[in-house]
């Protein structure tokens, strides 16, 4: 069998990784093989030294990425063996727990699983092609990477349950009106805007961006005394 | 107009409920045996809700389908609180929706301080709460009360949409946002995780992937 290209690319830019999902032919279908490897490229994210955050896209002209790969579903052998898996690489909650800044930048189709691999991160950037939408409920499925917990808590329950109960797809400038997005741009424009996005981000010091995010992920979880008491600790060692 | 009582008409999977008086809770209690897909709240009258609600709310959050309020005319005090309590609100342009009990020296009692708190955050809902602002269409929609505002064919269009969703995963999709925003994140994940796999015993999933499949409607049984 030929050796096949990687379903993820890794590149350092300066001080940026850009991460791409690369099966441009699968529309960057999220498949078992892209968890694995996404998996690897995300630890070594976390823990080169020389990268201070990551930009996340996706190859080719049609898509960020177009959901899960469906062809692959039903493969696993049991429900137990199934929610053995989920945790033993848990690629969203390293995502989503990367002491880095994260943009995503978002082109084409971003569905399902791709749409919620976008909200796993800190800031998102689309260009005015991109189609967003949570088909889950209409193919007889749940979101399983975060749809379900990050959506209400970006965009409020209201706004959440249209979109995943619906189904509904939505543009650009309807992602900027929910505050899905922080910016739309031409899509010539997109890794531009979003690199620059980053790099606007990377002035400030890696550990004040590692706290803000602390703050933020672990503050949003405890009574607000509580998260006081975390955000005196993390500035107090931000000083020290 | 607060004599008609609750009338529920069916129109295939969806049932449409509207509320010309008092019935509600025993209204969502046959709906919570039956096989609707969706339900739509709507008014009569130039009403939401006409005549007394209370306790309803809490039997129309209970409910396991999704639910879709379609607002028209007055939305006030009880009848807020039970569009408050459905998953989706849509209003008539010519809507008009607020809390007046704080102003008039009540609290509301069907949840409306909690609901409302959680669904436009704690500037907007001391807003209403504390003056008892009646406001309109397009500022419930620019404080994230409606998700959107359109005419009674929205809502239909809405509500045909979701009738089309595989009905269990539907339900656990409302469960997982509902349950998991009382939770820290790390265990609403977790909930999502365990819903998505539970889900993978039920039939329409396999229904669903194979429709994906080959291009044709899955028409789901809810099971």
């Amino acid at each position: 069998m030929s050796e096949q290209p990687p379903t993820v690319l890794f590149e350092k830019r300066g001080d940026i990784a850009v991460v791409t999902l690369n099966r441009p032919d699968a529309l960057n279908a999220f498949s078992v093989r892209m968890r694995d490897e996404l998996w690897e490229v995300l630890g070594a994210v976390r823990d080169d030294p020389d990268v201070r955050g990551m930009l996340l896209q996706g190859a080719g002209e049609r898509a960020f990425c177009a959901g899960a790969d469906l062809t692959e579903f039903g493969t696993a052998p049991s429900q137990a063996v199934a929610r053995t898996v989920r945790w033993e690489r848990d690629v969203w909650g390293l995502l989503l727990g990367l002491p880095k800044p994260t943009v995503a930048a978002l082109h084409g189709y971003c569905l399902g699983s791709g749409l919620e691999m976008a909200v796993l991160c800190d800031l998102r950037v689309a260009a005015d092609d991109a189609v967003f939408g949570m088909p889950e409920a209409g193919l007889g499925l749940v979101p399983a990477a975060g749809g379900t917990q990050l959506l209400p808590r970006l965009l409020g329950p209201g706004r959440a349950l249209d979109l995943l109960l619906s189904g509904r797809r939505f543009g650009a400038g309807e992602a900027l009106e929910y505050g899905l997005v922080t910016q739309v741009v031409a899509r010539s424009e997109l890794s531009g805007a979003a690199t620059a996005l980053l790099q606007r981000v990377l002035r400030a010091p890696g550990r004040a961006l590692a706290a803000a995010k602390r703050a933020l992920a672990e503050g949003a979880d405890v009574p607000l005394a509580s998260a006081l008491d975390l955000e005196r600790r993390l500035a107090a060692g931000l000083s020290a | 107009m607060s004599g008609d009582g609750v009338v529920v008409r069916r129109r295939g999977p969806v049932a449409v409920v509207t509320l010309g008086g008092p019935g509600l809770v025993d209204v969502c209690a046959a709906l919570a045996d039956g096989d609707a897909r969706v339900v739509v709240l709507t008014g009569t009258g130039g009403r939401f809700a006409a005549g007394p609600v209370g306790g309803a709310a809490a039997a129309v959050a209970a409910l396991r389908m999704p639910t879709i309020a379609w607002i028209d005319g007055d939305c006030l005090d009880g009848g807020l609180e039970i569009a408050l309590a459905c998953d989706v609100r849509i209003a008539a342009p010519g809507a008009r929706l607020g809390l007046r009990a704080v102003a008039e020296g009540r609290l509301p009692t069907d949840g409306g301080t909690q609901r409302l708190l959680r669904l436009v955050g704690r500037a907007h809902a001391l807003r209403l709460l504390l003056t008892g602002d009646v406001i309109d269409a397009a500022q419930a929609l620019r404080i994230g009360l409606v998700q959107s505002v359109g005419g009674l064919e929205a809502a239909d269009e809405l509500a045909e949409r979701v009738a089309a969703a595989a009905p269990i995963a539907a339900a656990y999709i409302k469960e997982a946002v509902l349950r998991g925003a009382d939770l820290a994140l790390d265990q609403g994940l977790r909930l999502e995780a365990d819903l998505s796999i539970l889900l993978h015993t039920t039939a329409d999933r396999a229904r669903g992937l194979a429709s994906f499949a080959d291009g044709t409607r899955p028409g789901y049984e809810g099971r």
